[in-house]
């Protein structure tokens, strides 16, 4: 199980890698959505969790590039933001994001939005995808 | 999982203590500067990071003094409230803070501070501030009902890429200068991306492992030293043998490669002198503030790379001696102005290589050293008598300051105070093998000069030879070697001492401080000696014969204390011999305190 993070901040990319690296996930790091996208087309990743507010492309278009493909129609995207603002949260969810979490987000949340989300989609989550 | 967690924490340490780190420098300079976008962009993402971070880790306390600060830095960057030097009295506490508030983290006391009123005269700060803007007004409730961000933080970017984000750029108006963006965007963005990267190709390794590559390179080094000596006494033997041309060939290639290792390797424990010099604006200002001076720091070199030994060490020194200078050397503005000088004092924190050395200067445009006041004081102290005093050049009297004991201010200030004297400047960097050298000027200002060697591990030696042992001394500490008559050797009291250049000095046998036994040569006329200076204290040894000077890598012997027997460690010379080195600083206190009773 591969999880793409998204963000420009050095310090929540590493910091969300390490746990989730702990909590068992694979972890690769991208630091907006162009360079998202890059990692992406390497292949194998199961999950993105994205920043929303990042240079060069934004989580909001990288869901939507994301979601125009089919090859990458289907992958769960979680957004972790700032934006606490209702119009930016339907923005997001119409772009097509399957979670959004305003920040500052604890661990445990991101981790239980992951797990709900994974099990939704792999039924039972055994992560055998 | 715990482990995980725990490292997870740790890194959070770290990477949160660098963030305050890189910051509150630059609070210093926008006090100089002025309203600075990049320098308040800078502050405001730092104290974003810090809340994201701390966020997701459910630091609350983190959170709600970095969401403050963060909110205050962002109107202030927009041009929205003025800066004070109150409003940056009020950020800065909140550094000081969150550092505590990380360091409790680190230590995992378990200790919760009351940040209340920390909290409570940031909400004044910013309520005070309040008044131009109108959309604040909706903000501020929402932060002081959850304390966690909510308003549109559209900033992560902070003006680059924002041709191609979504949201229009807000424009800030900046108070004075006209706006310089528009055409350096795309360059702004270029380096931004090259600083990323640069960040990323970036390896943290545990310095255990380092000190492991360092040490083996040192092995390396004395092995290589070992084979070139048995080649060159091969080709004696075998110069004809087309095969003892290649080993030569072979050892001249090792010879080089080994020394790039190894100072690769050296290079692997070096880091900018930044790390210690970046506290040091905010000292100055906090200090200056406290005492109402008004000094100007300036710093020059500070990517000069030193050792991390150094970088660990040099802090405290370099403390005490700005200090002084703020303390005691730099006049308030009134004097200042009488004597003609600019109201404002000045201090200039340099680094530099010269050679194979590091020299960090400290320097003031304040009144400088009184020689006469030093010497009135030493004598008082009873450090020295009169009639030495009157002897003393003003040179030697200006290093009186570096003695124990020694104190310009009968009552030393809150600032330099608690009783610790410029002796352990001199102390800890004699630790480094350094040496410090002070230039003073009436009315000018004085410069204190700290010389490093670049590297710890290697040392330049002066090797030794008494009875049929080999030693090794530390180069910095020997003044120079003479060969003397046995009969200008004279008796003074049961103490041997030598003349030179019309200075008394006393001498001592290495034989007998070591205890080494060896066959009396009394047949031979001369005698080596070394003079060697230790702080101030200057003194003979007598050795059988000087074998040369070395470059000596320094093994550290397990279980064996250089402060308690006077022995460094040891190395192995080319000749396959293992040489103890010999702490002249600890024999010299040894010898002395015998001498002296």
């Amino acid at each position: 199980m591969k999880i793409l993070i998204v963000d420009d901040d050095k310090t929540t990319r590493k910091l969300l890698g390490l746990y989730l690296k702990g909590k068992g996930y694979g972890t690769v790091t991208a630091e907006n959505g162009l360079d998202a996208m890059e990692k992406l087309s390497a292949g194998d990743i199961n999950l993105i969790v994205t920043d929303m507010n990042m240079p060069y492309m934004d989580g909001i278009e990288l869901t939507r590039t994301l979601r125009s493909d089919a090859a990458s129609k289907n992958i769960p995207i979680i957004m972790v933001t700032t934006e606490a603002d209702d119009d930016e949260r339907k923005k997001a969810l119409e772009a097509g994001v399957d979670d959004y979490l305003v920040k500052p987000t604890n661990a445990d949340q991101i981790s239980d939005s992951i797990k709900a989300i994974l099990k939704k989609f792999f039924s039972g989550g055994d992560g055998n995808v | 999982m715990a482990d995980e967690m725990d490292e997870i924490i740790t890194e959070f340490v770290t990477e949160a203590e660098e963030t305050l780190e890189k910051i509150d420098p630059r609070f210093v300079e926008l006090e100089t500067k002025g309203y600075d976008k990049d320098i308040l962009n800078e502050i405001f993402r730092g104290m974003h990071t810090l809340k994201g971070a701390a966020g997701f880790l459910g630091f609350q306390p983190i959170v709600d003094i970095a969401h403050r600060a963060e909110s205050i830095m962002k109107r202030v960057r927009d041009a929205e409230i003025g800066l004070s030097r109150d409003l940056i009295d009020v950020i800065l506490k909140s550094v000081d803070n969150l550092r505590l508030l990380i360091f409790h983290i680190k230590l995992k006391d378990g200790i919760e501070e009351d940040t209340l009123p920390l909290l409570k005269e940031l909400d004044a700060a910013m309520g005070l501030a309040s008044a131009p803007g109108t959309r604040e007004k909706t903000n501020e409730k929402e932060e002081a009902g959850a304390g966690i961000a909510s308003e549109e933080e559209e900033e992560p970017e902070l003006g680059i890429g924002k041709a191609v984000a979504p949201q229009p750029e807000p424009e800030p108006q900046p108070k004075s200068k006209p706006d310089p963006h528009p055409p350096s965007a795309i360059e702004e963005q270029v380096q931004q991306i090259s600083k990323e990267k640069e960040v990323v190709s970036n390896l943290r390794v545990d310095v255990t492992r380092i000190d492991k590559v360092m040490d083996l390179a040192g092995e390396i080094v004395l092995a290589r030293n070992r084979i070139i000596n048995l080649a060159a006494k091969l080709d004696m033997s075998y110069s004809d043998d087309p095969h003892v041309e290649s080993l030569l060939e072979t050892t001249g290639f090792l010879d080089r490669v080994t020394s790039d290792l190894q100072l690769a390797v050296m290079k692997m424990r070096m880091q900018p002198i930044q790390k210690v010099f970046g506290k040091f604006p905010r000292m100055v200002r906090d200090m200056a503030r406290n005492l109402g001076k008004d000094i100007d720091l300036e710093m020059f070199g500070e990517d000069t790379e030193v050792d991390k030994t150094v970088i660990e060490n040099i802090g405290d020194p370099l403390v005490h001696i700005i200090r002084n200078s703020i303390d005691h050397a730099i006049e308030f503005s009134e004097e200042r102005e009488k004597k003609g000088k600019p109201g404002k004092g000045r201090i200039i924190l340099s680094a530099y290589q010269k050679g194979t050395q590091i020299v960090i200067e400290v320097s003031d445009d304040g009144k400088g050293i009184d020689v006469d006041a030093v010497k009135r004081k030493a004598i008082s102290k009873g450090l020295i008598t009169e009639e030495e005093a009157l002897k003393m050049s003003d040179d030697s009297a200006i290093n009186l300051i570096f003695l124990p004991g020694f104190s310009t201010k009968d009552v030393s200030t809150e600032l330099s105070g608690r009783g610790v004297g410029m002796d352990v400047v001199k102390t800890n960097v004699g630790k480094l093998n350094g040496y410090v050298e002070v230039i003073t000027k009436r009315d000018t200002g004085s410069t204190f000069k700290i010389s490093l060697p670049l590297t710890l591990a290697i040392l330049n030696a002066m090797m030794v030879r008494v009875g049929k042992e080999v030693y090794a001394l530390p180069q910095t500490m020997i003044e120079e070697t003479l060969r003397v008559k046995r009969n200008d050797i004279k008796d003074v009291t049961g103490q041997k001492v030598l003349t030179i250049r019309g200075r008394i000095i006393p001498m001592f046998e290495m034989a007998e401080v070591l205890s080494v036994a060896r066959k009396s040569d009394l047949r031979v006329d001369y005698s080596y000696v070394l003079v060697a200076l230790v702080g101030d204290r200057r003194f003979c040894i007598a050795v059988d014969e000087l074998l040369g000077q070395e470059e000596i890598v320094i093994k550290t012997i397990n279980g064996i204390e250089s402060e308690e027997c006077g022995i460094l460690g040891a190395t192995i010379t080319g000749d396959g011999r293992v040489v103890l080195i010999i702490d002249l600083a600890v024999l010299a206190r040894n010898i002395f305190a015998v001498s002296n009773k």
